[in-house]
């Protein structure tokens, strides 16, 4: 298409808006993770590293049980708390779009709270809540519910979920939200007007139509939790080991920065193949005929 | 069957609401408490923990070093945000879905990969960890939000607008200073306060790119992450309340309309 | 840039083939039109035609993809909006919602660096003659959308533009306002002897206030006339059905005088000998064209073709009726007296003056119905 002056200078005041971002992220962040990439291929010798490329990291560590099972451990995380996410957020998210007028943004500024107020104090909340000597305990052991506390509450697996969960809900509620909103009310009333019970118009006309959402949160979900450090640190105890502990070790006290890159980009990858998976089959897939429909 | 399903989904959204808030008030009520174990049975009323906050100088030293952090953070990423947002919401080109996924790349890459991915980069080009590197690190995290935030204020203003100062006249940056600015003013303080409240809360890449300049996050991670103490919770307390004032103020702001 | 290309200067503004793709839609063919000063000129068709396009292509907002628009001989092509000494009356108005009105109208004054003195007085004027200098202090929300409407054209010709660009201005508007603000925008118009560029798909609108009507359907002019002319000359079937819903038959040309424009088509009323209009050719296909209220009863007057009809309708109008009658394969339209007998089922003889039959080019577009 011919570029007249109009076009041109559109063009050029876009390029100006978008060069100080487009530069800001590739210099800090894609090039960071470039200069990552890199060191997955350098070794290491003793104390300094030696700049001869290698394929040695990835071998040690696809040949590795303990780093496949760290990695796969984070992607169940990840599936698990995202399913889990989606199960509690979807029947609030309904009640906000659909049930709820005048409350409508204060009850989604309630959810911005938490989120907003970061994961620290979020997980401090939480060991308060938890802990062998905490709240709940001492509760259930002075209410003579129980006799000694529940150990497994804080410093295990549960805990991580618990808390992960608390943590990412508000990724998947927004977007489900979002999505829920914008279905337009006669959909629904057209189907119950042709005899569908609630159930009915919920499994046919809603579920299907707030795909999209759900993929989004799902995925938002899945790639955050995948990523977490913080909450299994904190939450996990001796359970708390995970692939990115296990990064980080090697830029703590191991000293082992390639390894820790190669461990490092081989998350990022699987996760990048996951959500890539995720995308192209919900693409394919008949719910994801609305999203076709619209790029044309 | 309507009525009863929406009992049903409104009892639900009551226990949504006390599971997220519940652990927050707990964290208030035991702050209150005046014994030092945190646990039932409650011993009795208390202000003591959070005197001992304000007398506490290490905290004080903390928060100034936030300050330090926030204030450059909250101004580079209101003016890069309010730049991509203007890019989303009123250019259209090919490339759009790129530039989009290039700036929420470093919110969704793992912040502890994101933050080693600094450390090397720093090492490599030979930058000693400090203020600059956290301003840097941390509006690179928070920018998605803002981006957000001022794109859904500027989502909602008629694009004719704009092209009406253009008719009349005005060159472009007299058509954003004149019309443009003024109505997209309050997203952008909106999305100005909530990125200074995720500035004050980031951790994880803080903890990587601080170095010796230690904002209050840093500093109270390495205190809980052994001991939990009532002044502890009276400082999460103070806190929250503070950014509950200030996600209110925002989202106020970014919901207003311009004179009507 | 070929000799027939060149602008002459003697219009105020020319269009000359310009054209507009989105990726793989086109949605203005390659048009031409002029626009002469001291004119009102209104693009007439239905919504999705392209008109509002070349509206934005004018003004500056959309760039062509190919041809070539002339303002006063100078090519503008290239000029962006605020370079323009065009100015826009916006479909919604656009007033600016955090000004007041007189800051909305000093708005395009400012931007040229106007003394702050004179600012004031062409502002008081331009709401005076809008007569709305009572509301200069009002925000845009504290007024009625017809007070809207006033500021938005006193904010455009404020600014004493060569061509003000009205993108169908009233349409927010209920019927009577709109009426009136008919009669105000004419007489604005003349008043200021200024040409205005008015887009619309009412076309009750377009007769009421033009002294030109570009007729567009589906991103190409169908015709360029008079209201008068588009009424009783309509080019084709197209604006032959679009203005006024004329009956259409469909027919066969047997002979054609190129020359006086005059030729034999062979209908099912009979063969008739008629004028036909300049886009009539040879070998397309051609129809009969005429008006319900030239349709009357058969008196047996020489000069009438007259042929026989089924009536099927009959829909009163006070002093008249619109009677729906059928002829063949075609439907017809008839405008007869109340007080002609007719009744539904029966045959009935009806006639049309000669002179007002016209041979239009194209096939009959649909089935009409009685509007």
């Amino acid at each position: 298409m011919k570029l007249t002056g109009i076009e041109a200078k559109r063009r050029r005041t876009a390029l100006v808006l978008t060069a100080p971002n487009v530069l800001f992220v590739l210099a800090f962040c894609v090039l960071p993770l470039g200069v990552l990439f890199s060191y997955s291929f350098f070794q290491v010798d003793f104390v300094s590293i030696l700049r001869e490329p290698t394929f040695d990291n990835y071998n040690r560590i696809i040949h590795s049980e303990t780093y496949r099972g760290l990695i796969l451990k984070a992607l169940i995380y990840g599936l698990g708390v995202a399913v889990l996410c989606g199960v509690i957020a979807y029947p609030l998210a309904l009640f906000i779009a659909k049930r709820v007028n005048i409350y409508k943004s204060a009850l989604l500024t309630l959810l911005l709270i938490p989120l907003y107020t970061g994961d620290l104090i979020r997980i401090f909340a939480w060991r308060v809540v938890l802990g062998a000597e905490g709240v709940l305990n001492s509760l259930l052991m002075w209410l003579g519910l129980i006799d000694e506390p529940i150990w497994f509450l804080l410093f295990s697996p549960f805990a991580t979920t618990v808390v992960l969960t608390y943590n990412y809900l508000p990724f998947m509620l927004f977007p489900l939200w979002a999505a829920i909103e914008a279905l337009d009310d006669s959909y629904m009333e057209a189907a119950m007007d042709l005899g569908s019970r609630d159930l009915g118009v919920f499994f046919r006309i809603i579920l299907p139509l707030s795909g999209p959402g759900l993929v989004a949160g799902f995925l938002m979900v899945f790639v955050l939790v995948v990523g977490d450090y913080l909450t299994p640190q904190l939450m996990g105890g001796s359970s708390g080991v995970t692939v990115t502990s296990a990064i980080h070790d090697m830029f703590g006290a191991a000293f082992d920065w390639p390894t820790g890159s190669a461990l490092a980009w081989l998350l990022l990858s699987s996760m990048a193949l996951f959500v890539a998976c995720v995308v192209y089959g919900f693409y394919r897939s008949p719910w994801g005929r609305g999203i076709r429909k619209q790029d044309k | 069957m309507k009525n009863r399903g929406g009992s049903i989904l409104q009892g639900y959204a009551f226990a949504f609401y006390g599971f997220v808030y519940l652990p927050i008030l707990l964290m208030g009520l035991f702050s209150l408490n005046s014994s030092n174990l945190i646990a039932f049975p409650l011993t009795g009323f208390t202000f003591n923990w959070y005197v001992q906050i304000f007398n506490d100088g290490r905290i004080f030293k903390g928060l100034l070093t936030t300050m330090a952090v926030a204030i450059p953070v909250t101004l580079i990423t209101t003016v890069l945000g309010s730049m991509a947002a203007l890019v989303l919401t009123r250019y259209q080109f090919r490339l759009k879905p790129l530039f989009a996924a290039l700036l929420v790349l470093p919110f969704f890459v793992p912040k502890l990969i994101f933050a080693i991915a600094q450390v090397t980069f720093l090492n490599d080009i030979g930058m000693d960890k400090g203020l600059i590197t956290v301003w840097i690190s941390q509006s690179l995290i928070i920018l998605p939000f803002v981006t957000i935030i001022i794109a859904s204020v500027l989502y909602k203003i008629d694009k004719s607008l704009e092209e009406a100062a253009e008719d009349l006249g005005a060159r472009p940056w007299q058509k954003f200073r004149r019309i443009t600015l003024p109505l997209m003013k309050n997203g952008i303080l909106a999305a100005a306060f909530i990125s200074f409240v995720l500035s004050n809360a980031e951790y994880t890449v803080s903890f990587f790119t601080s170095g010796r300049v230690q904002p209050l996050s840093v500093l109270v991670a390495s205190d809980f992450r052994f001991h939990l103490s009532p002044s502890l919770n009276a400082l999460a307390m103070l806190i929250v309340l503070f950014n509950i004032c200030i996600i209110i103020a925002s989202e106020w702001l970014r919901r207003r309309k311009v004179h009507q | 840039m070929s000799s027939d290309n060149s602008p002459t200067s003697s219009h105020l503004l020319e269009a000359r083939g310009i054209l507009k793709d989105y990726d793989t839609f086109r949605a203005v063919h390659a048009v031409y039109f002029d626009i002469p000063h001291n004119c009102f000129v209104t693009i007439l068709g239905p919504s999705g035609c392209g008109k509002t396009t070349i509206l934005r292509m004018i003004g500056g907002f959309e760039s062509i993809t190919a041809g070539s628009i002339h303002l006063e001989g100078v090519p503008i092509m290239d000029v962006m909006p605020y370079d323009r000494p065009i100015n826009t009356v916006f479909q919604n108005y656009a007033l600016f919602p955090h000004l007041r009105v007189e800051d909305n109208v000093a708005f395009g004054l400012k931007m040229r660096r106007m003394k702050k003195t004179e600012i004031r007085s062409r502002v008081n004027d331009a709401l005076e003659s809008v007569r709305m200098a009572s509301l200069a202090r009002r925000y845009p929300s504290q007024l009625s959308g017809g007070q809207q409407q006033r500021v938005a054209l006193a904010r455009a010709f404020v600014n004493e533009p060569k061509l003000l660009l009205l993108d169908e201005p009233l349409g927010a508007l209920d019927l009577k306002m709109r009426r009136h603000m008919q009669v105000e925008l004419k007489d604005l118009q003349k008043r200021l002897a200024l040409s205005f560029l008015y887009v619309t798909h009412d076309q009750e609108e377009a007769f009421a206030l033009s002294d030109i009507i570009i007729v567009m359907n589906s991103g190409r002019i169908e015709q360029i006339g008079t209201p008068v002319n588009i009424y009783h000359a309509p080019e084709n079937t197209y604006v032959a059905d679009f203005i006024g819903g004329a009956n259409l038959l469909e027919g066969r040309l047997t002979e054609f005088d190129s020359s006086a424009r005059r030729g034999h088509l062979e209908t099912e009323i009979g063969t008739v000998e008629a004028a036909c209009s300049g886009s009539v050719k040879p070998d397309e296909p051609a129809s009969l064209c005429f008006r319900a209220e030239e349709i009357g009863v058969d008196t047996g007057i020489g000069g009438d073709i007259s042929f026989k009809a089924l009536v099927s309708h009959i829909i009163f109008q006070g002093s008249s009726k619109l009677v729906e009658v059928h002829t063949g394969k075609h439907k017809l339209i008839a405008k007869l007296d109340h007080d002609v007998p007719v009744t539904v089922g029966e045959p009935i003889k009806l006639a049309v003056a000669k002179a007002k039959l016209r041979i239009v080019h194209g096939s009959p577009v649909v089935a009409k119905e009685i509007h």
